[in-house]
């Protein structure tokens, strides 16, 4: 029986989030000999998957990354000045 | 032994890239530069903990992280994400035929590892994480962003079956998949 794609779509994104069993990892396996599409998004999930570990990094990189608001700052400097007097 | 510098400096040092780090996961400017200050308090309190092991940045960074998983802890102790599964979020029927079949198959994308080299292809990363509805892109950043395992996001977000996350997850790169589709492969 062969599965159809929207299954295993499913499966592919379930196979980075659990260990499939043995009758799944072979279902898609079967499912790859006869249908490029489901193989195509299986290559874009793991394509999603790493550029999400790196996206951190990268948007760190950029010079127009975001900043704290010069009044968030401010705020901020005045809480922990507030919060030195105290202790 | 690393030691901390004067706390006086840490909003200087550290501050954008504590408020980057908070944004990209709680995707809200209030709400990223309370936490940012929130972790400085925190960090200003337990300094005469700090081991030395881990250098000062990662230090605070795992203050805030743990600030961050704390919050939607609680935002989601109050409203828990609903066991129903909406089919707003669902794009599959668009994608699929009533047999399961593709009716609108993925292509193939070109050279997909250049796009790393890209910075507008980060934002348009960033841009389509954004717009999934919001418990997707919460579920999905914990999960792929932060890289927490499914069974503890799913007692942090108050999920009550791990499937229901896995269907979830799926949802969300579909969505995902599309977005970049269209924002970034050029279809």
């Amino acid at each position: 029986m062969i599965m159809p794609c929207k299954k295993i779509t499913h499966l592919v994104s379930a196979s980075l989030d659990r260990r499939l069993s043995l009758n799944e990892r072979l279902g898609i396996f079967v499912h790859f000999l006869m249908c490029k599409n489901c193989a195509h998004y299986e290559k874009q999930m793991l394509f999603i998957r790493a550029a999400s570990h790196r996206i951190a990094d990268h948007r760190d990189a950029n010079n127009n990354a975001p900043r704290l608001s010069p009044e968030a700052v401010i705020r901020i400097k005045n809480h922990i000045n507030q919060h030195d007097k105290l202790h | 032994m690393p030691q901390l510098s004067d706390p006086n400096t840490w909003l200087d040092q550290h501050g954008d890239a504590l408020f980057r780090y908070a944004l990209l996961r709680v995707r809200n400017t209030t709400l990223a530069e309370d936490l940012v200050q929130e972790t400085l308090l925190a960090a200003l309190k337990a300094r005469a903990r700090y081991a030395g092991e881990a250098s000062e940045r990662t230090w605070l960074t795992g203050i805030l992280n743990h600030k961050i998983i704390d919050h939607f802890r609680q935002a989601h102790r109050e409203q828990p994400f609903a066991d129903s599964l909406p089919d707003d979020e669902d794009i599959s029927n668009d994608l699929f035929n009533e047999r399961g079949h593709w009716a609108n198959p993925p292509s193939a994308w070109a050279n997909p590892d250049q796009a790393f080299e890209q910075q507008k292809f980060w934002e348009a990363l960033a841009e389509c994480v954004a717009r999934l509805p919001p418990r997707l892109a919460e579920l999905f950043t914990l999960r792929e962003i932060n890289g927490m395992e499914t069974e503890e996001i799913c007692k942090v977000l108050n999920i009550s079956t791990t499937n229901n996350a896995w269907v979830m997850l799926s949802r969300a790169r579909m969505q995902l998949r599309q977005c970049l589709e269209i924002k970034w492969f050029g279809r």
